[in-house]
Order: C-alpha cells, then sequence, then structure tokens
C-alpha cells in the first residue's frame, strides 16, 4: 500500500480519500520505512507522505513520528563518515540511547555524545566527567584545565569532580587533582581521595568542614597511623573539633594515647582527671592513692583548678581514714563512701567519739554534722539521746528537723 | 553474666506453638506502643512506614530463623515503629538484649542492632570468639543506628572478627512519638555536642531534616538561634547542595522550620514539670513513652495487653499517647485541673452506666451496647490515671515538693535568693537525691547569673562530702557547660523575664498562657518560638534582646528551586502564603532535648494562634 502511497501523496488528496480506509495503516508503514532507510533522500520523502497523510486522520498520535524524527537524527549523526558507527533502527532501539552515547564517549566524540543527551533528554553527567577525564590527561597547564573544566561544568548537577581528579591523580598530575576536588560538593567522596593523595591536611581540613564525623576519624585514625606522634599532634593540635573527636575516641579505646596527648599539650587539669578516673579502676588501696596523688599533683599547677586540688588533697586524707577504720573495725566496709555517709554509719555504729574527730579533721559545717547526727538517732530510733542532743546546745538548724524526723 | 533473656533459658527447644507464647513473653522489652498518628497535619505515618520498610530490609537480608540482638537503647524506639508480629513473620525467633559475658543462642543467624558505639563493638567481638572457642558456627550481621561508622568498623578490625560479620547500616533516625512529636532517641546528643565536642549527632539532625524534606518537600523558610542550629543549617545548604537528583515538583508542606539548641534555654529543664505528663515523668519517668509502674497502679483485673511478662517482671509498662484519649485530654493540663476533671469524667461514665437501667426500647439497648466497647476502654484507662493521679497528689501535698517549688518559683522571679540558698544547703545535708539539688543549683545559678564565690566552694565541698569525691566530675562538667558557676558580670536571666514576659501570673484551672505549664513560669524556648512564629522580621528584631544567650541568631530563605542552595533573606518571616489550602505548619526541632512541659506548651500555642497554625515538635530526645 505504500508504494502505491507514496507515488500519489505529493500530487492530490483524490487518491487519499480513495485509500482512505487504509491510510492510518499507510501512515504507520511510511513512519517505520523511513526509519529503516539508511539514505537522505528517501528518509525524507518517506516522512513527508507519513506528515502529510497524517493530517487526513482524525485520531492520529504524532509521537511515533516525532520519535522516529529523533531516532533518525541522532542514526544520521552516528552514520556519518567521520564517526562512522552504521547502526541499524533495530540494533539502536535494542541497545538504548545510553548505550549509543557510552559508545561515543568510549570513541572521545564528547561533544557529540553530549548534544545527543541533550537531544534525548539524557542525564549527560557522565559524558563531562568522561571529557574532563580525558582532557585532564592533555597536556595543558594545571590552572588551565582545572578552569576550562569547570567552566563547563559548574552548571550541571551531579558531576562527581572526584572521579575527575582521580583520573587527574592516576595520570600523575596531583596539583591538578586537589584543585579539581575543590569542587567537590560530596565530602564523602573527596575525603578519601585526599587521603589517598597523601593530601592528609587538606583532607582533615574538609572532612571537618562537612559536619560528618565519621569522616573526620577516617582522617584522624589514618594521620595516627601513619605519621610519627609528634607530626600527628603538630597537625590535629590547633583543629579543636578534630581534637575533641580524638580524645573521645581515645577514651573509649586508647587511654594511653589520651595521657599522650595530654601530656603533649600540657593539659594538666584533663591529666589529672584522667588520674582521677583512673583511681576508680584502680585494684589496690595503694594503687588508687597513688593515682589520686598524680591527680593532685596535676591539679595544683593550674591556677583554675586548685580547688579540685583541694578536694582531691581530702579525698586522699579520707581513703587513708577509711582503711584505717575498716583496720579497726572489721566488720565494716568504709572505703567509696562519702564522708557524709562514713560520719553517718560510724553514727549509727555508736562510734560517736571517731564521728567527732573526723569532723574536725574534714571542717564539717555544723549544720550538716547536727542533720547527720539527727538522722542517724531518729533511724536507731533513739529517742532519748535525741532529745538530749537537741538540748546539748542551741540548734543551728533549728528545730523542725527534730520534728520532722520524729513525724517520720 | 549472661544475656539476659526474659524466658527461662531452658525452655530453649519447645514445640513451635510454645515457642511462639514464649516468644510472647520475651517481650517485654519490645512492647509494642505504635501510636496510630491518625490526626497527624503532615502524614508522619509515611515517615514511620519507611523506617519499618528498612526494618523489613535488614531482617530480610539474612535468610532463615534468626536470633535477634537488641542494643537496649534500641529495643524502645523500635517498638515506637513495629510490631512483634512483623519481626515473627521475618523469622525473628527470639529476641535478646546485648549485654557483655557469654551469650547462648540456639540460632545460627545472628543479627546485632546497635548504636554505632565502641563497647558494643568489643561486646559484639567478645560474643563471636566465644562461640569459636566453643566450636558453634554460626552467621553474623551487623546493622548500625542510624548508620555505619569507620570507627566501629576499625574496632572490630582490631578485635579481629570483621571478617566474620556482615556489617550493614538500619538508618531509623526520626521516630514519630505521637500525632506532632518526632524524636531521633539520641540521649546523650546534649553531652556529646556540649561537654565532649562530639558533634555526630547534630550530622544526624540534618540527615533527618533532609530525610523530611524529601518527603514533604523543601522547608521554604529557617528560623534558628544557637552554635549547634547554625552548624545544622550549614550541613542542610551543603548537603542539599551534594544531592544529584533534585525533585522540585513536591509541594511544600511544612512552611517553616525552627531550630533551637537547648544551650539557649537551660532554664527551662531545671524546673518541676507541673503538667500531668510532665509530673508522670518527674515521678515515675517515661521512656520512649512507655511508663513504668507499680502494677496495683495499673491493677485490676485485666491489665492492659502490653503489660507483657505479668508475673515475670515487677513492674507494669503503660504506654502512653493519644491513642488513650483520657490520657490524651489530660496529659498537656496543669496538674490542678487534672483532678476534677478526672472526677466529672468518672461522673460521665457512671451515669452511661445507668443508663442501661434506664434503657426502655430495643434501639435505646442496641445504643448502650454500641458504645460500651469504647466505654469500657474509657473506663479503665480512667481507673489507671486516678491512680496515678493519687499516687502523684501523694507526692505534691508533701511538704518537700511544695518547699521545692516555692525555691523554684522565687528562682524564677527573683525574689529573695538567701532563703532558697539556705533551702538548697538543707536539701544537701539532708542527702535528698542529687539530681534535686543540682538542678536547684544550676537554676539559682541560671537565673541569678552565677553564685557567689564564697558559697561556690562551699556548695562544690558539701556536695562532694556528702555525695562522695565523684560527683567533682560531674560537679566540672556543669561548670564547663555554664550550668553552674561563679557569680559574673550582667543579669541575662533578669532581662529576659521582663523583655518576653517569662512570669506571668496564672490562674491554674483556668489556664490563658503557656506558662500555665509551670504554674506560672512561661518556658523561655517556647517564648523564643512565639516570637520567631510572628514573621515579618519579628525574628531578627529580637537579635538585641537574645545577646545575651549564647549562639548566633539566624533567619533564612531556601529556594525551592534546585540551583541555588539558599539565599539569605530578611524580612519575609513566616507570612503563610496566600495560595496554601492548609494551615501553615511550622516544624520545632529542639537540639538536646525537650521537656513535656514544652511540648504541652507548643500545642497550647497551637490551639489558641489566630491564624492558625500547626507545630510538629522534633528533638534528639
Amino acid at each position: 500500500a505504500y508504494d502505491h502511497f507514496e507515488k500519489k501523496s505529493p500530487k492530490a488528496d483524490e487518491n487519499i480519500r480513495s485509500i482512505k480506509q487504509e491510510l492510518q495503516q499507510a501512515v504507520d508503514a511510511c513512519i517505520e520505512a523511513a526509519g529503516q532507510e539508511f539514505g537522505f533522500a528517501g528518509q525524507r520523502s518517506l516522512l513527508k507522505a507519513a506528515s502529510f497523510g497524517k493530517c487526513f486522520l482524525e485520531f492520529f498520535s504524532p509521537l511515533k513520528f516525532v520519535d522516529t524524527c529523533k531516532t533518525l537524527r541522532v542514526l544520521n549523526a552516528v552514520r556519518h563518515f567521520e564517526i562512522g558507527i552504521p547502526l541499524t533502527l533495530q540494533q539502536y532501539q535494542q541497545q538504548g540511547g545510553q548505550a549509543l552515547v557510552n559508545r561515543l564517549v568510549n570513541r572521545h566524540q564528547h561533544l557529540l555524545a553530549f548534544r545527543i543527551c541533550q537531544h534525548l533528554g539524557l542525564k549527560a553527567d557522565k559524558v563531562l566527567v568522561h571529557w574532563a577525564c580525558a582532557k585532564v590527561k592533555t597536556s595543558a597547564d594545571d590552572a588551565e584545565v582545572s578552569t576550562e573544566i569547570v567552566r563547563k561544568l559548574e552548571n550541571v548537577p551531579g558531576v562527581s569532580y572526584a572521579s575527575i581528579a582521580t583520573s587527574a591523580y592516576k595520570f600523575g598530575r596531583p596539583k591538578l587533582a586537589t584543585m579539581l576536588l575543590d569542587y567537590e560538593p560530596k565530602a564523602a567522596d573527596q575525603v578519601p581521595l585526599l587521603i589517598h593523595m597523601k593530601e592528609d591536611e587538606v583532607a582533615l581540613a574538609k572532612a571537618i568542614d562537612s559536619g560528618d564525623t565519621d569522616l573526620v576519624y577516617l582522617v584522624i585514625l589514618h594521620l595516627q597511623r601513619t605519621r610519627p606522634i609528634k607530626e600527628f599532634m603538630r597537625i590535629i593540635h590547633d583543629k579543636k573539633s578534630a581534637m575533641d573527636l580524638l580524645q573521645q575516641y581515645c577514651k573509649q579505646q586508647d587511654r594511653a594515647l589520651l595521657r599522650d596527648i595530654y601530656t603533649f599539650f600540657d593539659q594538666k587539669h584533663e591529666s589529672a582527671n584522667l588520674y582521677a578516673l583512673d583511681s576508680y579502676r584502680a585494684k589496690s588501696s595503694e594503687e588508687r592513692e597513688r593515682c589520686l596523688q598524680m591527680a593532685m599533683k596535676d591539679f595544683a599547677e593550674t591556677k583554675e583548678y586548685q580547688f579540685n586540688a583541694k578536694v582531691t588533697e581530702d579525698q586522699i586524707k579520707l581513703l587513708i581514714l577509711q582503711n584505717e577504720l575498716e583496720a579497726a573495725l572489721p566488720t565494716e566496709k568504709f572505703v567509696n563512701l562519702p564522708l557524709g555517709d562514713t560520719l553517718y554509719k560510724l553514727m549509727m555504729m555508736g562510734e560517736t567519739k571517731r564521728a567527732t574527730k573526723i569532723r574536725g579533721d574534714f571542717k564539717v559545717p555544723d549544720k550538716r554534722f547536727w542533720w547527720i547526727r539527727i538522722k542517724a538517732l531518729a533511724e536507731q530510733r533513739d529517742w532519748e539521746s535525741l532529745e538530749k542532743f537537741s538540748k546539748e546546745k542551741k540548734s543551728p538548724i533549728g528545730y523542725e528537723p527534730f520534728v520532722d524526723v520524729c513525724m517520720e | 553474666m549472661s544475656t539476659k533473656s526474659a524466658p527461662p533459658p531452658g525452655k530453649a527447644g519447645a514445640p513451635p506453638p510454645q515457642q511462639q507464647q514464649q516468644q510472647q513473653q520475651q517481650k517485654p522489652q519490645v512492647v509494642s506502643t505504635v501510636p496510630t498518628l491518625s490526626n497527624a497535619v503532615i502524614n508522619l505515618a509515611a515517615l514511620r512506614e519507611q523506617s519499618r520498610k528498612d526494618l523489613v530490609d535488614v531482617l530480610s537480608s539474612v535468610r532463615g530463623k534468626k536470633a535477634l540482638v537488641l542494643d537496649p537503647q534500641i529495643s524502645g524506639p523500635l517498638g515506637l515503629v513495629t510490631e512483634v508480629s512483623l519481626l515473627k513473620d521475618y523469622g525473628v525467633e527470639k529476641i535478646y538484649y546485648l549485654t557483655a559475658g557469654r551469650f547462648d543462642t540456639d540460632c545460627r543467624n545472628i543479627i546485632y542492632i546497635t548504636r554505632p558505639k565502641v563497647k558494643w563493638m568489643r561486646v559484639i567481638a567478645e560474643h563471636i570468639r566465644g562461640h569459636e572457642r566453643e566450636g558453634h558456627k554460626k552467621d553474623y550481621s551487623l546493622f548500625l543506628v542510624p548508620r555505619k561508622t569507620m570507627i566501629c568498623e576499625r574496632v572490630l578490625e582490631e578485635e579481629r572478627v570483621y571478617g566474620s560479620i556482615m556489617v550493614g547500616e538500619f538508618p531509623l533516625d526520626l521516630i514519630p512519638f505521637d500525632d506532632d512529636v518526632l524524636s531521633l532517641e539520641l540521649d546523650t546528643s546534649f553531652r556529646e555536642c556540649l561537654l565532649e565536642g562530639d558533634k555526630t549527632s547534630l550530622y544526624y539532625v540534618a540527615r533527618s531534616i533532609m530525610k523530611i524534606q524529601n518527603m514533604f518537600g523543601i522547608i521554604p523558610t529557617i528560623l534558628g538561634k544557637g552554635h549547634f542550629s547554625k552548624a545544622v543549617y550549614e550541613m542542610l545548604v551543603r548537603m542539599r547542595k551534594e544531592k544529584d537528583e533534585e525533585d522540585i515538583s513536591k509541594h511544600p508542606e511544612i512552611d517553616s522550620l525552627i531550630l533551637l539548641d537547648r544551650e539557649v534555654d537551660l532554664i527551662t529543664p531545671c524546673c518541676t514539670q507541673l503538667t500531668y505528663e510532665g509530673l508522670v515523668d518527674e515521678i515515675f519517668g517515661i521512656h520512649n513513652s512507655v511508663v513504668e509502674l507499680d502494677p496495683e497502679i495499673v491493677g485490676g483485673p485485666a491489665p492492659p495487653p502490653s503489660a507483657g511478662g505479668g508475673g515475670g517482671t515487677k513492674r507494669a509498662k503503660l504506654p502512653l499517647s493519644s491513642n488513650d484519649k483520657i490520657f490524651d485530654e489530660i496529659r498537656d493540663m496543669n496538674f490542678a485541673q487534672v483532678v476534677p476533671l478526672l472526677n466529672k469524667k468518672a461522673k460521665q461514665i457512671g451515669e452511661y452506666y445507668q443508663t442501661r437501667h434506664d434503657a426502655q426500647t430495643l434501639s435505646q439497648i442496641s445504643d448502650f451496647m454500641k458504645k460500651l466497647g469504647t466505654k469500657q476502654q474509657e473506663h479503665n484507662s480512667l481507673r489507671v490515671h486516678t491512680n496515678i493521679t493519687e499516687k502523684i497528689t501523694e507526692i505534691t501535698n508533701e511538704h518537700a515538693f511544695r518547699r521545692r517549688l516555692e525555691a523554684e518559683q522565687s528562682l524564677l522571679a527573683g525574689a529573695d535568693v538567701e532563703e532558697t540558698i539556705e533551702y538548697i544547703e538543707e536539701c544537701i545535708n539532708k542527702k535528698d537525691p542529687i539530681l534535686k539539688v543540682l538542678r536547684l543549683l544550676c537554676l539559682l545559678s541560671l537565673t541569678q547569673h552565677g553564685i557567689k564565690a564564697k558559697s561556690f566552694e562551699f556548695f562544690k565541698r558539701e556536695i562532694m562530702q556528702t555525695y562522695g569525691y565523684d560527683s567533682m566530675f560531674t560537679l566540672n562538667n556543669l561548670e564547663s557547660l555554664g550550668l553552674f558557676r561563679k557569680h559574673e558580670g550582667k543579669q541575662v536571666f533578669a532581662t529576659l523575664r521582663k523583655s518576653l514576659r517569662l512570669i506571668v501570673d496564672i490562674d491554674e484551672h483556668n489556664p490563658n498562657d503557656i506558662a500555665y505549664v509551670y504554674s506560672g513560669y512561661a518556658p523561655l524556648s517556647v517564648r523564643l518560638v512565639q516570637a520567631a512564629a510572628k514573621g515579618g522580621g519579628a525574628w531578627r528584631a529580637m537579635d538585641d534582646m537574645l545577646k545575651g544567650l549564647p549562639g548566633p541568631l539566624f533567619e533564612e530563605v531556601q529556594s525551592l528551586s534546585s540551583s541555588g542552595g539558599s539565599s539569605s533573606g530578611g524580612s519575609s518571616g513566616l507570612v503563610p502564603t496566600s495560595h496554601k489550602p492548609h494551615v501553615p505548619v511550622t516544624l520545632v526541632f529542639l537540639i538536646g532535648g525537650a521537656t513535656y512541659t514544652e511540648i504541652a506548651a507548643l500545642r497550647y500555642m497551637a490551639s489558641q494562634e489566630s491564624p492558625t497554625r500547626e507545630y510538629i515538635i522534633a528533638t534528639t530526645k
């Protein structure tokens, strides 16, 4: 039917009327045939015929026509002798546009591939990246290449600068790679590559910027593994957030390193805190005392932590005292109790004399001492002594507490 | 110490039907408290659906029957996302808590779900090595919530088990707690960010906001105050740039985001919460919207199904959410209102039962029967809440509680400090719970802008001698956070109190301001949200007033189009754009935690404002 139609179509619509029944098929056939046709002229006349014919159809979807035209443009372009990919329509349909683009890219036909992408509405980022990778291998000056690439790519979303940089680096142009990496928006891609390129300090800075702590750890741990300790410390000492993270890590994993850090940066109070914490892990009371001594020494060397030094001293005193108590009163445990509880316990045991002495040693304020006394007496239900105690002296805390404990 | 699991270990090889029952018993940990979310302004259920899908992916990544080993911190949140039946459907035979020491199970496949914490990695490594020694061959997989971290992988490597475990991630982040509350459930976020300088949780915050933006469209306006809020905002901009695909098509369902650091308002959490839910939390403690109570409080012949282990556990668990009609009504009320309301409710139900006797016609009877189910449910929950209320009333009527409130109120109002200082000293002398003492001390320090040097050292010594040397660490930490410090300079709080009307006279029975949640003190954080929601540049105007609070104040506009990240725009404010048919929705993100009272106050605001604005509250815990 289409041969017949092809000849007549340019002439008049009479013929069209005559084949009205088959017009639909005829137009379809024309479009199909145009797709198969290799020569320009043939394509053109077939398409013209189809377009003419479809005017007479009431219900005709132009989609197929448009599609074929698009496809033909692509095919014609790649069949051009300079490119030389003689594809048939079937081959093209099977492979799809993306595959064709990939083939072109591999042949370094970037411009054409890019155009085809635009034409077919495909994502062009891969093409551009490939182009840039190729560009990197040309011999132009670092800065020049970098600006050219960036100029071309800056308006395209989703371009992976990291992969371009990788190829630059592999090609032996680390400087260019670093320049390009600067444009990579994804820190997760950027940082590992920087580490790989031994740009550790840049990597650290980028990781911190990204706010992704995991990346920061990645860099820190890498540095710690590869650099001597002094250099490692030098690199991270002015990066506060990296320092904080490292300290966190050390607290959980590597206390020895933590101590090194504190010594290295002369952070006496932190070091003191660490000793003080260690005292809770100590197995014997001698070891414990030693830890506390160290803590006290370090606290004492900082101006702001004089108070802590003092209380640590008290704690040592208390510890010694508690050990003595345990020796004197072997049935009871005193170590680890706070001072207040120690007093309370002594009073509960009726060791009021010892308690009073300790109170003096530690300068426990009257008020608190009275409270402990009252509570202890009430707990023992020793109401007589409580009454006696209340009359001993004028109470520093009034007599309300007496009433309270009695009520309870 | 062996791995905790609820059933006695002897029953492991029981036949299937029994095993199923057993599984029911095993469940006290994953109490299913899935809220309905039916009244949410935006489709929060979609958020949960996503998490559920992720969970299914996790479970089906391992073939066959498996044992699930949970980080205790995860089990609660998981209960808010899924039911036990779903886990069973995907072949989970048993559920355990992750604990140190020996771990015995007869399942071949073991799935661990934990937070990326170093200590857990060590525990898992220990399990694996233990099994190896005993010659058990098992398959291990580990899923880290919300994502894999380098550091965990490295620890596993160092422990030499990295090769024998499959490591994946389970991106569970924002969990819907209720129609309008979301939480990341990162309980240590505040401590990590402020004290330890570990900003990991901020990264998670930003990621979760990105997730919300993916689902509900870009949020056009972002307001905030505080260093961390600013950092989160910067990460948001950055993450948007990183994304390849842009879906601009989504119509923004949320029109503004307010980010607030907890650091900006530290005063509020130091006060005793006075709403019903707040008091339940103060007295019993609410975790993952479940409160554990003495069984006799829940009591009655038919304990709610989620009471789980029944005889096995001593404490009964009661899920608290707006699913419970009565609770929904009273949760945000000042406690003073609750008692009369419960009385009224009881009377209503009594009257309703009465109608049965009056019912004459058939239709009346059938009407009665129709309502019977819901009424009985209501009756049941009414009884529970009445019991709780009685318990709370007992405590609130105590002299000690009232004195504490008085102390707080006078600090907030800036009245007589000396008396309060004496009161705190007395508390220490009595060795009241240290938390109470510290909250009062911090409140004192915050409202007075520090404590006089003499009493500062005095308090420190008193606390250490009473509560032990180790409280030195706590005090040092509080000091470095600025919660507890020596007196200095200007009175920030005093000015704010005036300019933001933080102290308001309130009729507890008939509230007319958000201050009702603390019987007279309006939470600073919520006042800030109020100001931010006004729009029209009101937020920027606050900058001077809020100078005394830490961190920068910002207001930014995100463009909806794909290319630009965002541009700074000052004046646009939160004026609802006219073409939007729905009520404007604001997402309030409190970074570092929220109190129940703040949530209550925000709800109250939403109900009072005109033009109305809906609030969704998100927090790290």
